[in-house]
């Protein structure tokens, strides 16, 4: 399925968040790092619109895909029902799911009929905002949305903590020292195990893959 | 499946076999029946070990039949954790063998007069019951290896660990999947203890020269069936999400809720989530490879098949993919981010016979106390084996969170009458707390499940944004819950149902295509208040008034982070749950 318009671009590569790390990697360890993609990633958008318009015009997700296979939104933690209402201010942490299983999936799913049983958490329209003076969102992708979205993201590059990054390399070194064909940091070429010892500071590091079959 | 099969453990010269018809409880099936039975011939102030208790294995009213979807299994007692009445059900191949053998059930009444261990066998030919003490206190797994070389590969067991000989209020009863492991666990409220009060270790059933139930209405049943597969299959939780993840893809979004029960209910997310959640677990099986690893159903006949298989770093396996609740007991609310551990935690609790839920919350408590610091694998798997053992400490642990939290000493225990709650914090999602604190078989996250309550015009239409809405829908729940349980069909089904009318219509035409009846929605609504008004009364009169349909002062008073609430539902509205 193509859930995302190719016209829209996702990310900069020339943006001056950060480094950019590129690596080409195995196919059958891409999976790996849709971890990254649950625990958030950076985007670069203009924040203090809707959820549609942040998600379908600002980074290109089809509307027929957020209307039928996002079904569980998650916007700093609340439940949200309306993603036409609904602002997503600048820093806000916007996380994706598909349909849930059981009660408790059915009950914080959008706009669900059991939607009150978890009113307490619910995301409502007169929560405090924050001023939108910076353009970055963090968004999580999880279960089918990872599975449907995850590819073409991360292809693309995706901002991520350089604590984030570090950690998940120190924690999967060696499936990674396997599976990474080459990486190149700002264009030179590094080792795997090298990108532990490197200092980023609080800076955000842009992530972008490309897979390559086993040979 | 037209006969009870009676058991009476007691009787003079040994325990004694006869079967029966089904007299007033035809019509009934999984809960419906073991519920009735229950509340019919069971004295409701009786201890729950004594001989006037019973035990009923129930198939569901569809299960043996070629229906998917339709092997559970439900278990009914009077319950040692809760004092009440007690459902708990399973996956697993017993059911669908039980139904082709005819049975509608198996009682297990009386107590045997010395202290011996019985196993069970049944096939066409009919019932043999012979004593058999060298199984004493073995696990499930050495057990279910000795029925093998016994009576062959090809049948389904029935048994309970040491857990349950030692009749500890946690103990589980375990059903063997489709490789013959005793993975599916009829977990909740103590049944294994009932059943070890019996001295029953396994009931081993072979269905060799059986047939597949034949429906009343065949071209019907074919096309019902044909359409409700359909539906399951195009739906993308149970077409898509649980074959992909298993249940445990609730893990990184109750968490992102801030409703995930951390560190025995302090908290509402945990740090280590994403390690433990479906998302790695699914990538984990999938890495690791080996039969059945992501994606595996634990019955013949299961479309959705949303479990899979653990193996270990080596290929070894482990248990069976282990289940969103098991996950979070044992691994979230204890502190825990190792799915390795939490495994390991799983295969013990399997072979003891213990109920996870129940142990993991239990574990917590006792980190709470002190005997462990929170994160700490290692301690929590010692713990478990203190059980398998039987030690002082063991017995403690194995006999639920609420003992445990008196021994130690603890004020925050998360029980309702008395049995631990499961994967969902009431403060975050509070209808679930109003479930929690009203069912009739303690905290319960199956007891009010999602099921079509909409579409079946439960109690009629709820207004979403009214303060009473969580108490109907709870209310609404809970009885389009008690029905699905009776026809013996997988809870999984219900987001087909919630979501396409189709779907559930055909449900009901595969029940009536199969019986030869002509359901309705309605009566389909009026078998599910029967079975939670039996359920209620006899509750009652074991002494469980409404004082008992409370959570915990703690969840009115302790704030939960990070959305800092407290649980708001009060008392008067929790009482209005069961007027209907």
């Amino acid at each position: 399925m193509e859930n995302l318009n190719q016209s829209k671009s996702l990310n900069s590569t020339t943006h001056p968040l950060g480094m950019q790390l590129c690596m080409i990697v195995q196919a059958d360890v891409l999976a790996l790092f849709f971890r990254l993609l649950s625990q958030g990633f950076a985007v670069t958008v203009q924040p203090g619109c809707s959820i549609r318009d942040l998600l379908c015009l600002q980074l290109g997700i089809r509307e027929e895909y957020l209307d039928e296979r996002i079904q569980t939104i998650f916007l700093n933690g609340n439940a949200v029902d309306d993603v036409d209402s609904t602002i997503v201010e600048n820093d806000a942490i916007l996380a994706l799911s598909g349909a849930m299983p059981g009660l408790a999936g059915a009950t914080l799913r959008k706009g669900g009929i059991l939607a009150t049983m978890r009113n307490s958490i619910s995301h409502k329209n007169d929560m405090a905002s924050t001023p939108h003076t910076g353009k970055t969102v963090i968004i999580k992708f999880f279960n089918l949305v990872t599975k449907d979205l995850g590819p073409s993201f991360i292809q693309q590059g995706v901002w991520l903590r350089a604590k984030q990054l570090h950690d998940f390399v120190a924690s999967n070194l060696e499936i990674l020292e396997r599976g990474c064909k080459s990486a190149k940091l700002d264009g030179q070429d590094i080792k795997v195990n090298q990108i532990l010892g490197i200092d980023f500071g609080d800076n955000l590091v842009n992530l972008k893959l490309k897979t390559e079959s086993k040979s | 499946m037209d006969k009870i099969l009676r058991i009476n453990m007691g009787a003079d010269g040994g325990p004694e076999a006869k079967v029966d018809s089904l007299g007033d409880y035809a019509g009934f099936g999984g809960r419906g029946l073991t519920s009735a039975i229950v509340a019919k011939e069971v004295p409701p102030t009786c201890h729950p070990l004594s001989e006037d208790n019973k035990l009923v294995i129930a198939p569901g009213l569809l299960s043996g039949s070629t229906a998917a979807m339709s092997g559970r299994i439900s278990v009914g007692c009077k319950s040692p954790l809760t004092g009440g009445i007690k459902e708990a059900n399973a996956g697993g191949q017993p059911s669908q063998m039980l139904g082709r053998l005819g049975y509608a059930a198996i009682v297990l009444e009386g107590k045997p007069k010395e202290n011996n261990l019985y196993k069970v066998f049944i096939n066409k030919d009919g019932v043999d019951i012979k004593e058999d003490n060298n199984l004493c206190m073995l696990g499930n797994y050495d057990l279910v290896d000795k029925m093998k070389a016994e009576y062959g590969e090809k049948i389904a067991c029935i048994s309970i660990g040491q857990a349950g000989e030692m009749k500890l209020a946690g103990a589980s009863i375990a059903f063997t999947d489709m490789e013959l492991r005793p993975t599916r666990h009829a977990g909740r409220g103590g049944v294994g203890a009932v059943m070890g009060s019996k001295g029953v270790k396994v009931i081993v059933v072979d269905d060799a020269g059986m047939k597949a139930r034949s429906p009343a209405d065949p071209d019907k049943f074919r096309e019902a069936n044909k359409e409700f597969v359909a539906g399951l299959k195009k739906h993308p939780v149970s077409g898509e999400g649980l074959p992909t993840y298993g249940t445990n893809v609730l893990t990184n979004v109750i968490n992102e809720a801030g409703a995930y029960p951390t560190k025995n209910f302090q908290l509402g997310q945990f740090d280590g989530c994403e390690k433990i959640s479906g998302e790695t677990q699914a990538e984990t099986e999938n890495t690791r490879g080996g039969e059945g690893s992501a994606t595996h159903g634990c019955h013949r006949g299961c479309i959705i098949r949303c479990s899979g298989t653990f193996y270990d770093k080596d290929g070894n396996y482990v248990t069976k993919q282990v289940e969103y609740e098991t996950v979070w007991a044992h691994g979230g609310n204890c502190g825990i981010d190792d799915l390795d551990a939490i495994a390991q935690i799983d295969r013990l609790d399997d072979d003891y016979g213990l109920d996870t839920i129940e142990m993991g919350a239990t574990i917590a408590v006792a980190m709470e106390a002190g005997l462990a610091e929170f994160g700490d694998a290692q301690a929590a798997i010692n713990m478990v084996k203190e059980v398998g053992k039987g030690s002082h400490l063991g017995r403690i642990l194995g006999s639920g969170a609420a003992v445990t939290g008196k021994v130690l000493g603890v004020a925050r225990v998360p029980v309702v009458k008395g049995q631990a709650m499961p994967a969902y914090d009431p403060r975050g999602i509070q209808g679930i707390g109003v479930t929690y604190a009203t069912s009739t078989m303690g905290a319960d996250h199956t007891a009010g499940y999602a099921v079509s309550s909409n579409i079946m015009g439960v109690g009629g239409k709820t207004d979403p944004l009214s303060p009473e809405g969580q108490v109907e829908l709870s209310r609404n729940l809970q009885i389009a819950t008690a029905a699905v349980d009776a026809t013996g069909m997988c809870l999984f089904i219900a987001f087909p149902l919630l979501d396409q009318p189709e779907t559930f219509q055909a449900l009901i035409d595969l029940i009536n295509a199969f019986s030869g009846a002509n359901l309705t929605a309605d009566d389909v609504t009026e078998l599910g208040k029967s079975i939670l008004k039996k359920e209620r009364e006899f509750n009652l009169q074991a002494g469980l008034t409404a004082q008992h349909d409370r959570l915990p002062d703690y969840f009115q008073k302790e704030q939960l982070p990070p959305h800092n609430i407290t649980f708001k539902v009060t008392n008067e509205e929790l009482d209005q749950v069961h007027n209907f």
